[in-house]
């Protein structure tokens, strides 16, 4: 009788790097999530009510339950992208994917700005990279552009406290291999919270540890005004001659 | 009020006058769905994008109330206050926030924002909460209409603020009755009413939130601690820009303070006469002590008998009601005024059936009059009450006065 063999999957060190940020961000990005939900939901809640009220006074037009309707549907469809990029965090599956950068910034920043404005921090985007295509894991890279948000405005320690009116500028471009990410904080006070301070050191390390997962690599730079700034270089996905 | 306008709305047909709402929110979509919606309910409703617009549509359009996200693309849901309240120190400023947003909603009431509405919205809630922004609006422009015609009367009070609290609480504010329907809800008035029981004492956060909110997460609780006790101040100073002067009910360190003044010059409190009238009575003024029971009408806050807070206070004056009564118609039965002897003992009975005293008192005074049917029914009715409250038998020493 043959014996069964049963191969247990040792996780590589980037896994662990993603299970590591995982249980750093995720916390985080699920409370801002949830005050995301907030739209949608208010905007159900309400449309809801319009409909009873209109029943009740029998003097709805097509016109306007049409336009109730789109909201429904609007209202129903932020619902399902949240609850989709929720699921898509929590999972393990690490399928590689061709991703458009500007639009995963974007989505990504669009579900915590809400909470992060809460706090005091304005995000504001700069995505001018043309055809920013890269093939990576679409999970590993949203945990990479949370990581660089958060890391840049200091939020697993200013969860609970507003921290100092700042800005935080993400911007892409492009070059002949690389897309590159640049990530900063322009703060409103004399003195821009350090990217270098000691308790930020665990997260950075994070994101670049699961920045050379995805082949790519991520530091700290001065700009011209010898403020730091996040960079994240990642390669550029050309589609073949055919 | 501002705004008597004409209105084609369902809600108008009950000849309410139509306000009219500023929303401040950056999200188009849900801009147009809660203005459609509040249409519907009868209200005119100016929306407005970000801080800029805000004021720009406040100062055009004066909305009597303002519904204001906290989180605004430009200049924040503050700053927007902070400009409003200094136009208009009584504009009706509610704040909308995050779940998530308690630090930011405690600093607005702080600020001097009049409520708070809590997203995801609901319309019950939203609408609770314009219901009362108009309420309270109603209660200004009551209170300014009413000014002229009270100053006569108050140069003639002494007292301007007047509270009751045996019995119902009945408060007194400028010689307007604040009824029960004027206070927020039934939370509002219970932390009125332990500030009150420790008048011009320091009663903390966690005192109120135990009494009140207990089993609330703390966070939450502070919030409508925050609400109430603003709501409270805006009752006794209606033109209040910020809460920390209000001269009523004090922020401290550690909590908050009802004081509400000079006794018989600012205010007059029954619970507070009582007790001075009793002690008074204690250095030998029976007429005192007359006044005292006079003013005892009812037992302390007669509706809040089930609340622990209450409990300790109503049985105090409760002794000292008896025992003032006690002391009266010991002297009259000294002084053989059997008649009074029997009234006192009556009321002392009225506020406790199981008062013992008061049924060795009229027993004794019947037997003075030389009536023992007349003893012998007051034990009947000591042995009834007995057996009704405690399904016990008279005490001995009460019975042994017949044999």
């Amino acid at each position: 009788m043959k014996k069964a063999v049963v191969y247990v999957k040792k996780p590589s060190a980037a896994s662990k790097a993603l299970q590591e940020v995982r249980r750093t961000l995720l916390p985080i990005i699920v409370g801002s999530a949830v005050h995301e939900l907030n739209q949608p939901l208010t905007m159900l809640n309400i449309v809801s009510d319009t409909l009873r009220l209109l029943a009740e006074q029998q003097t709805t037009t097509t016109e306007e339950l049409g336009e109730l309707a789109a909201e429904t549907a609007s209202g129903a469809k932020r619902f399902q992208s949240i609850v989709e990029q929720l699921r898509e965090l929590s999972l393990d599956d690490e399928q590689i994917k061709h991703i458009n950068i500007n639009e995963a910034v974007s989505e990504c920043v669009r579900l915590v700005a809400s909470k992060m404005r809460g706090l005091g921090c304005q995000i504001k985007l700069m995505l001018k990279a043309t055809a920013p295509i890269v093939l990576c894991s679409s999970v590993k890279l949203s945990y990479l552009i949370f990581g660089a948000l958060f890391y840049v405005c200091d939020m697993p320690n200013s969860e609970n406290r507003r921290p100092p009116k700042h800005k935080i500028l993400f911007s892409s471009a492009r070059t002949t291999n690389e897309i590159v990410l640049l990530c900063y904080s322009v703060s409103r006070l004399k003195k821009a919270p350090s990217l270098l301070a000691k308790d930020k050191v665990k997260l950075l390390r994070l994101v670049q540890s699961l920045a050379k997962e995805l082949g790519s690599r991520a530091s700290i730079v001065l700009n011209k005004k010898k403020q730091p700034i996040l960079e994240m270089r990642l390669p550029l996905h050309k589609p073949s001659p055919e | 009020m501002k705004n008597q306008r004409a209105a084609d709305s369902p809600a108008s047909s009950e000849n309410k006058p139509q306000m009219r709402i500023l929303l401040v929110d950056d999200d188009k979509l849900i801009q147009a769905s809660i203005a459609k919606n509040l249409n519907l309910y009868g209200y005119e409703v100016i929306v407005a994008s970000d801080g800029k617009s805000a004021l720009e549509q406040y100062r055009k359009k004066t909305p009597d109330i303002v519904l204001l996200d906290i989180n605004l693309p430009d200049v924040g849901g503050f700053s927007v206050l902070k400009a409003i309240r200094k136009e208009n120190s009584a504009a009706e400023v509610i704040f909308i926030t995050g779940e998530g947003d308690m630090n930011l909603v405690i600093e607005a009431l702080r600020s001097g924002v009049s409520d708070f509405v809590p997203k995801p919205l609901s319309i019950s809630v939203l609408r609770s909460v314009l219901e009362n922004a108009e309420a309270r609006l109603r209660q200004k422009s009551e209170k300014s209409a009413t000014v002229e015609t009270t100053t006569i009367v108050d140069e003639r009070s002494a007292v301007p603020i007047q509270v009751r609290a045996f019995g119902s609480l009945e408060l007194r504010i400028q010689n307007r009755v604040v009824s029960e329907k004027d206070w927020r809800n039934f939370k509002t008035i219970a932390v009125f009413k332990i500030l009150l029981i420790h008048h011009k004492k320091i009663v903390t956060l966690d005192e109120l939130i135990d009494a009140v909110w207990q089993g609330a997460s703390h966070r939450s609780a502070e919030v409508m601690v925050f609400t109430a006790v603003s709501f409270i101040r805006r009752l006794f100073e209606p033109n209040l820009k910020n809460g920390r002067q209000s001269k009523y009910v004090l922020t401290h360190e550690s909590g908050y303070e009802l004081n509400l003044g000079t006794s018989g010059v600012d205010y007059f409190y029954d619970v507070e006469e009582f007790e001075r009238l009793v002690r008074q009575g204690r250095d030998g003024s029976p007429e005192s002590y007359r006044s005292a029971i006079a003013l005892y009408a009812d037992e302390f806050l007669k509706n809040n008998r089930a609340d622990e807070w209450s409990g300790y206070l109503r049985e105090k004056l409760r002794d000292s009601y008896l025992n003032v009564l006690q002391t009266l118609a010991d002297d009259a039965f000294s002084e053989k005024k059997f008649e009074a002897v029997s009234e006192l003992s009556r009321r002392m009975l009225a506020a406790d059936s199981l008062y013992e005293p008061a049924y060795i008192l009229l027993i004794e005074s019947y037997l003075a009059q030389r009536r023992p049917r007349d003893a012998k029914r007051v034990l009947e009715q000591c042995e009834a009450a007995f057996r009704k409250s405690l399904n016990i038998s008279a005490p001995k020493h009460i019975a042994d006065l017949l044999k």
